[in-house]
Order: structure tokens, then C-alpha cells, then sequence
């Protein structure tokens, strides 16, 4: 097994502003943990430059209008939402951080690599045709699907871990039947989508899958969500192509969600979805960073994981350190399992029309 | 007064250089303490500076790994599992330097009650931040082994924590080696320094934490001391010598460096010049007409009985050393002698040819009586430096000190660290210090060091890597972090006259 990463120097000088919870050290410390552990000089990991999106691949999924806004807002500085500035220069690095999730695209479509993650900033999962928002300016994940499906794949399946719900990415393919979109999300977070009776429109019926998470949701949770939703689906929508939009901010220690996914359970999650990679897909899969703001406690070990289960290493040494069990205890609740397996039977109560695994 | 010592496979060459260059070759087999009272019958070594390069005895010893079993203790942490390379043990430094896991010392001594092993490699993850958790575990290896075979990872260089294992492995196995030899050195010489892969020189005190940093030092030392005595910024060095010859490029007045190179089959964080190697130098032995990739003694010529390809040399008309003996030893063997030389010559053009060189620089103590042959048959001009025998004696005897130094200041919590070492920053706690003046504290710390061995160059600091980044907690900004590696580059010391 051969992972790729793309990583670029310059995914670390995007900054909204030096406070920012997306700021430019998002990363720094995660560099020096892999630095550490030998990464980019294990014979299974091949380091990738990343290129800019071409204006054509953006515009596959964005208005020109809106591509126009932001580049000529970029070169002095502007203002999408409170969350989400403009600083100058974004333009660029924005096209280079697409530009990364479709050079991990491409990689695995030419077979240089078995199956890669895109480290790369800023994220995209918000950004909609018209507009950025939630720190996300392009959204990375929708163009490097457009992409997949304009060079031959089928049936892409989007597995969109992040914290928040992945409303950009929802919208862009609600209608899309080729597209299969399962999000799992805090509920109720930003930006309040992502409801489990959100399940696509017209050819993309049954297409869109929300699965909302409690705050307190542990690795149990997500099991549970993988074994009774994901796999069950999977099985039946068959994909060519697995994208995760591998959100780092379900770790108990983010300061900004209230969710309580550990190191390992990450990569234990990881590593159910390289399997399925490579049961239907011949082990094509492509991740994609997207949020996440515990820098120093969770991105280090996280990253960390979803590498080391995407290059098929021993995860067994994968955790945080024993410091912060504290903190997992207090933010891991019981009761959120309870709540979740409601919120699973509303999501197969739904979807028991459109697939027949919940029939 | 400038004193190098390179001691090779078969001989030891040495340069004692001060208003003029004398050199003297002695053979290996008068030990290193018969080597040393040459040298000081001739200058007195603890007014000099004495510089010696001892990368065969290491290397030797290498290839003969398995006879020191190193008990290999690892403090990996969360993280990748590491337990294919040595033992585990508990307690982990974080990324920013914190003990945020202890030791067990039971388990500790546990390890170190099985007395099979020979030496002891201990490394901690980020032992670089911070290398308490290697010294504590340190202490306790002392009270079972002999300190001279205990290495720890934090002295051998930046990040990557499995090329700090395998560095410190290799530390572990030469350590005693290069410490016995330190001492008979400073018996005769008094503080002196090393000589390093990578053409610097070190206090022989830091190459004692960090022995492997002399792993292929002698080719360093012909590419220095060659472009010392020819001036020539581009030219592949040949140095033929008893055992081998060794090729080494340089460019524009530098040998050509290679990272991370693999010793006993592992990455390390060793670096050194590029170098490569033929089987085959004047002492090669000559056998049914063939020559052969191996010494069998000395030649015919110097006193020896095995006949070799000096004594073909000798054949072909050069007179080097007692010539009229090699030519009565031949006289019973049926030696083609331009043939075997023809050979000999070829393997070398191969060799220039394989890196597209078009200027060579002959060294070694054939490398005069060939030039011409060798020049002619590859089509590239060739240089033979003076004292062209002994231009690794030189090489070692005039470079300067070179220190690479890992600093990181962490303003959040007010610490700096020096290759792992944790110490008081100048920086106050919670400032937010410029880039510039975190560069400025790391020149000012490697240079600090290198002043108290003597090192007097002020502008030859270099910085290799440099990253910062604010701390924010709470959305306010709590400190700074920089990573900086600065390094006084090898290069000829400027007391030098040149």
C-alpha cells in the first residue's frame, strides 16, 4: 500500500486573522509530529506538490460571479461572514488547496498511489456555488468530484466527518444521483443543516444521507453509525470512489464542537473505510483535510491516525497522551449513545424509501 | 600550527602545517600510539592544533555489528508502533517538549538486568525538545553498564525519530571504540579534534556523544585538503590508496553531501560526502596474472612479499620505492604487466566516466606515476596536487569547526532548548519575539560553543531551517514558538594562510 499526502508550504501561510481558530499554525504542530514519526521517509508514504486549480475545474462547481468576487476582493482584502474573511492573497491558496484535493485525485486515478490525503488549507465543505462561508472559501470536495466524474467514475461516495455539517457539499450534489453524500455532524452546531429529512431532490433523492451526532458522541458512536448506516449503504450504492472529508474537529479535546471521537477511533474509522475502498473500489480513496481547531492536543495524533490507517501501518500505538483522559471522560456522554440510535432510526426511517438494506 | 592525522586502511597519513607543509605516512601496523610519537618527534602536538580522521577503524567495526548487541530502549509514546526496533518502555516527551508521560523504573531495570548485551542506545520521542526522560533512563543504564557504551538519541541531531534510533544504535556500538581512542590520542596530543563525514571538525567531547558524525571521513578529507592545494572549485578527487579508491566530487570549492545515509542497513541522520569506492589501490595483490580486489600485504617494492600493483608499476618503468626489487620478484612470475595496469586504469575511467567529470585531481601515492595514463585514456585534464600522498593529512589538518545546532524557543512557557538540552530563554515569557531575533539567539548560542573550542570565524553561521508560529489560547496570543537549525558550515579554517 502506497498513501499519498499532498502538502504545500504554503497551506501554512493562510491566515484569517493571527486569532483565528483556522490559522496558519492549524498545522505546525501536526507537521512536527509526522516530521517525528518518519513519515515522509517511510517507503509506503509518497509526498505530493500540489498544483493550482485551473479556473475551468472551479467553475465546474462555482459561479463565475462568485469566482470573480473573490479574486478581485482577494487582492486588497474583504469580508464573506464573520467567521470567514477575505485576506489578500486567499485567492490563490484557495485555488492551490483545491488544486490539492484534485492532485490527490489524480494520483490515485493514474495509480501512482493507492489512496492519498489532501493536507491541505483552507477547507471547503461550506463553501456553496455562490458564496464561502464557515472558513471555506472553495469548496475542495465538490471539485475534485466533478472532476472524478468527468474522467470516467461512476458513482462517488462522500463520507463527510467533519463536526459541522457539510452544507456546501450537500448543496452541490443534492440533486445528483451519482453522488452519494452521508454526513455526520453535531447536532444542533454550525450551521444548523443536516437534518435527517434532508435527503436530496430529484435524481439525487435518497442520495443525501444525515446522520446528526449528540455532543458527547465517542468512538462507540461512530461505530455504530459505520456499522448500521455506512457499511449497509455502501454495500448497496457500490462506488467507484471513496472522498472523506476527514474534519478533525469531532476530537474531544476541539475547543469549538462538543463531540468525543479519540485518536484512534479516528483511525479505527479510517481504517473501516480503506476496507471498504477496497472492497468496491479497488482501494481508491482520496481524504480531504477540512476542519479541526485543537492544534496542539488532537491534530498531531489525529492526522497522525488517518495516516498511519491509510498506508494499512500498526495503529495499535495510535492515542493521545494520558494527560488528557481527563477531558475525554468529561466530554464522552453515555447518554449521547441513546440519542444516537434514535437519530440512526430516523435516518433509516427516511431512507428505508430509497434503499432496500433499511427496508 | 595545524596538525591533521587521517588514519586510512593501510597507512597513516599526517600534515603538520604551519609557514610550510610537511607530511609523513606511517603503516597502521605501529598502532595509533606508534603514529603519535612520530608525529611528536617532529612538532610538539599539544602546541598545535591536532585534528585526527578515523572513519576505517570505525567502519571496520561496523561490518562486524552482530559481535556488540546493542539493548535498544525506546520511549515512543503515542504514536507509530516502534516495537520491531527495541524495546518499549513507558513515558513520552510531547511535541512541544512536555513530560507528559513518566518513566516506570522498574521496568526500566527489568531491561537492563539482562546482561547479554554489549551497549545500551536509549531514544526518547522528541528527545530533542527535551531530553530529560533519556537522562533519567540514562542514570539508571549506568548502574549496569559501563558509561563509554550508553548512547542517547538527543545528541544526534534534528526531528525523525526512527533515523534517531538507528543513528544511536550505531552510536551505542562505536562509542567504547572511539572512546579508547580518544584517550590515547589525548595522551600524546592533549584536547584535540575530530574530523567529520562531512569535512568539519568537532571537539573530540561532542563527537563522543555523537560518534557516527565521523562515519567516511577520510574521503571528506581529500576532497578539503585537494581543493586546498589545486584551488580548483570543480573537479572529481581520485584518491588511490593501498586498500581502495575513493572518488569524490567537488563543486564550487565544496564536496558534494549526501543526508541520511544507511549504515547497517538503516536510515540515519549521518551526513557525509558522496563519495564511492573501487576495490582496488596500490597495495591490491596480484595473483595467476590477475589483480585482485584485496591486500594481502605490503608490496615487493616497500619490503613486503606479496607482489601488487605498485610492483606492476614498477614493471612498467615508475620507480617507486625499492623499484629493482619488484622487477627481480617478477622475474619467476609470468606477469603481463601493461595488461594488469590497463585494467586497473579502466575500472578508474569508468568510474569518471559514470559522473561525467572533465577535470580530475589525482591524490593518493600512485596518483603522481598515473595522471598522465589516466588523463590520456578518459580525455579529461588532470591536476596532481603537491604533496599529492598525504592531501587527506591536509585536508583534516586545515578545516575549521562545524557545528550544527538545533534551537527552539518556546516564549509561551519561557524555555529555549540546544539539541535537546532545556535551558532559560533570554526570551521573557509571553513576548512575541521577531523572527529575526530568534535567528540572532540561535547564531549567537552555536557560536558561544564553538568560541569555547576556539573557533574565531564570525560570519560563517548558516541558517539550515527556520519556522514560528504564534501560540493562541482563548483567541489571544500567549507566546511564540520558533524551530530554528543553524550550522557553522564546514570549510578551511580562516587562520589558515591560503
Amino acid at each position: 500500500m502506497v498513501t499519498g499526502i499532498v502538502y504545500h508550504e504554503k497551506y501554512l501561510e493562510h491566515e484569517q486573522s493571527p486569532t483565528h481558530p483556522e490559522r496558519k499554525e492549524r498545522l505546525a504542530y501536526t507537521m512536527d509530529q509526522l516530521i517525528e514519526e518518519g513519515i515522509f521517509e517511510d517507503p509506503r508514504i509518497i509526498l505530493l506538490d500540489p498544483f493550482e486549480a485551473s479556473i475551468e475545474d472551479v467553475l465546474e462547481v462555482h459561479t463565475r460571479e462568485y469566482v470573480d468576487f473573490l479574486r478581485r476582493e482577494s487582492k486588497k482584502g474583504g469580508f464573506i461572514d464573520w467567521d470567514t474573511n477575505i485576506p489578500v492573497g486567499v485567492f490563490e491558496i484557495a485555488l492551490l488547496s483545491a488544486g490539492g484535493a484534485l492532485r490527490a485525485a489524480k494520483a490515485v486515478m493514474d495509480g501512482e498511489v493507492d489512496n492519498c490525503f489532501a493536507m491541505i488549507r483552507p477547507p471547503g465543505h461550506h463553501a456553496k456555488p455562490y458564496t464561502g462561508a464557515g472558513f471555506c472559501y472553495f469548496n475542495n470536495m465538490a471539485i475534485m468530484v466533478k472532476w472524478l466524474l468527468k474522467n470516467g467514475i461512476k458513482r462517488v461516495m462522500i463520507l463527510d466527518w467533519d463536526a459541522h455539517h457539510g452544507d456546501g457539499t450537500q448543496e452541490i450534489f443534492y440533486e445528483e444521483e451519482k453522488v452519494l453524500f452521508i454526513s455526520t455532524h453535531q447536532m444542533p452546531l454550525y450551521p444548523g443543516t443536516g437534518f435527517p429529512y434532508e435527503a436530496g431532490t430529484g435524481r439525487g433523492e435518497g442520495y443525501t444521507i444525515n446522520i446528526p451526532l449528540p455532543p458527547g458522541t465517542s468512538d462507540e458512536g461512530y461505530m455504530m453509525v459505520l456499522n448500521e448506516v455506512i457499511k449497509p449503504v455502501a454495500e448497496e450504492f457500490e462506488p467507484e470512489f471513496i472522498a472523506v472529508s476527514a474534519g478533525q474537529d469531532n476530537h474531544f479535546t476541539d475547543p469549538i464542537t462538543g463531540l468525543a471521537l479519540t485518536a484512534r477511533g479516528y483511525a479505527e474509522i479510517m481504517k473501516e473505510s480503506v476496507k471498504l475502498s477496497e472492497k468496491y473500489c479497488d482501494g481508491r480513496l482520496v481524504a480531504i483535510l477540512e476542519g479541526g481547531y485543537s492544534v496542539e492536543s488532537a491534530l498531531p495524533y489525529t492526522n497522525l491516525g488517518i495516516i498511519a490507517a491509510m498506508a494499512e501501518m500498526d495503529i495499535s500505538y495510535i492515542r493521545e497522551p494520558l494527560n488528557y483522559l481527563p477531558q475525554l471522560k468529561w466530554r464522552r456522554k453515555e447518554s449521547a449513545l441513546i440519542k444516537l440510535q434514535s437519530n440512526i432510526n430516523d435516518v433509516i426511517k427516511v431512507h428505508s424509501r430509497y434503499w432496500k438494506c433499511f427496508g | 600550527m595545524f596538525i591533521g592525522v587521517d588514519v586510512g586502511g593501510t597507512n597513516t597519513d599526517a600534515a603538520i602545517i604551519g609557514d610550510e607543509i610537511f607530511t609523513l605516512k606511517v603503516p597502521n601496523e605501529e598502532g595509533i600510539g606508534g603514529i603519535f610519537r612520530k608525529i611528536s618527534e617532529l612538532t610538539n602536538l599539544k602546541e598545535g592544533r591536532v585534528v585526527v580522521s578515523t572513519s576505517l577503524p570505525l567502519n571496520l567495526l561496523l561490518s562486524k555489528a552482530s559481535q556488540y548487541p546493542t539493548c535498544t530502549v525506546i520511549i515512543p509514546g503515542p504514536g507509530l508502533n516502534y516495537e520491531k526496533k527495541g524495546k518499549i518502555i513507558s513515558g513520552f516527551v510531547n511535541h512541544r517538549g512536555d513530560i507528559v508521560e513518566d518513566i516506570d523504573v522498574a521496568e526500566v531495570r527489568k531491561i537492563f538486568e539482562q546482561t547479554s548485551y554489549h551497549n545500551v542506545a536509549i531514544s526518547s520521542k522528541f528527545s530533542v525538545r527535551n531530553a530529560r526522560i533519556e537522562d533519567v533512563v540514562f542514570q539508571l543504564a549506568k548502574e549496569y553498564f559501563d558509561e563509554n557504551v550508553i548512547a542517547l538519541s538527543h545528541h544526534t541531531g534534528g526531528l525523525n525519530f526512527p533515523q534517531r534510533i538507528s543513528t544511536t544504535v550505531v552510536n551505542a556500538k562505536i562509542k567504547k571504540t572511539v572512546f579508547e581512542l580518544t584517550n590515547t590520542i589525548k595522551e600524546f596530543a592533549g584536547d584535540f579534534f575530530y574530523y567529520k563525514g562531512d569535512g568539519g571538525i568537532i571537539p573530540y567531547q561532542i563527537a563522543l556523544h555523537n560518534p557516527s558524525e565521523l562515519y567516511n571521513s577520510s574521503p571528506a578529507a581529500v576532497a578539503i585538503g585537494a581543493h586546498f592545494l589545486t584551488r580548483e572549485k570543480d573537479a572529481l578527487v581520485i584518491d588511490i590508496g593501498g586498500t581502495t579508491t575513493d572518488f569524490v566530487m567537488i563543486e564550487d570549492g565544496k564536496p558534494k553531501i549526501i543526508e541520511k545515509v544507511e549504515i547497517l542497513g538503516e536510515k540515519t541522520l549521518v551526513r557525509c560526502v558522496d563519495s564511492f569506492s573501487i576495490p582496488f589501490g596500490g597495495d591490491s595483490a596480484i595473483e595467476n596474472g590477475r589483480l585482485l580486489p584485496l591486500r594481502k600485504g605490503k608490496p615487493v617494492a616497500f619490503g613486503g612479499d606479496n607482489f601488487t600493483l605498485t610492483d606492476v608499476l614498477n614493471l612498467e618503468g615508475f620507480e617507486i620505492g625499492n623499484h629493482r626489487k619488484s622487477i627481480d620478484f617478477a622475474r619467476n612470475l609470468n606477469i603481463n604487466s601493461n595488461e594488469i595496469l590497463e585494467s586497473f586504469v579502466n575500472v578508474i575511467v569508468k568510474g569518471i566516466e559514470s559522473v561525467e567529470a572533465e577535470r580530475i585531481i589525482l591524490t593518493g601515492y600512485l596518483g603522481k606515476f598515473l595522471s598522465a595514463i589516466i588523463s590520456k585514456k578518459a580525455g579529461v585534464s588532470a591536476i596532481v596536487p603537491e604533496h599529492s600522498e598525504a592531501v587527506n593529512a591536509v585536508g583534516v589538518a586545515i578545516s575549521r569547526i562545524s557545528l550544527t545546532m538545533y534551537a527552539r524557543f518556546d516564549t509561551e512557557i519561557g524555555r529555549a532548548t540546544f539539541n535537546g538540552e532545556v535551558e532559560d530563554s533570554k526570551f521573557k515569557q509571553g513576548s512575541l519575539p521577531s523572527d529575526e531575533e530568534f535567528i540572532e539567539a540561535a547564531k549567537d548560542k552555536v557560536l558561544e560553543v564553538a568560541r569555547t573550542y576556539g573557533h574565531k570565524d564570525e560570519e560563517s553561521v548558516k541558517v539550515i531551517y527556520f519556522n514560528s508560529y504564534t501560540v493562541v489560547r482563548g483567541g489571544l496570543k500567549k507566546g511564540k514558538i520558533a524551530d530554528i537549525v543553524v550550522q557553522i558550515e564546514p570549510g578551511i579554517s580562516q587562520d589558515v594562510k591560503w
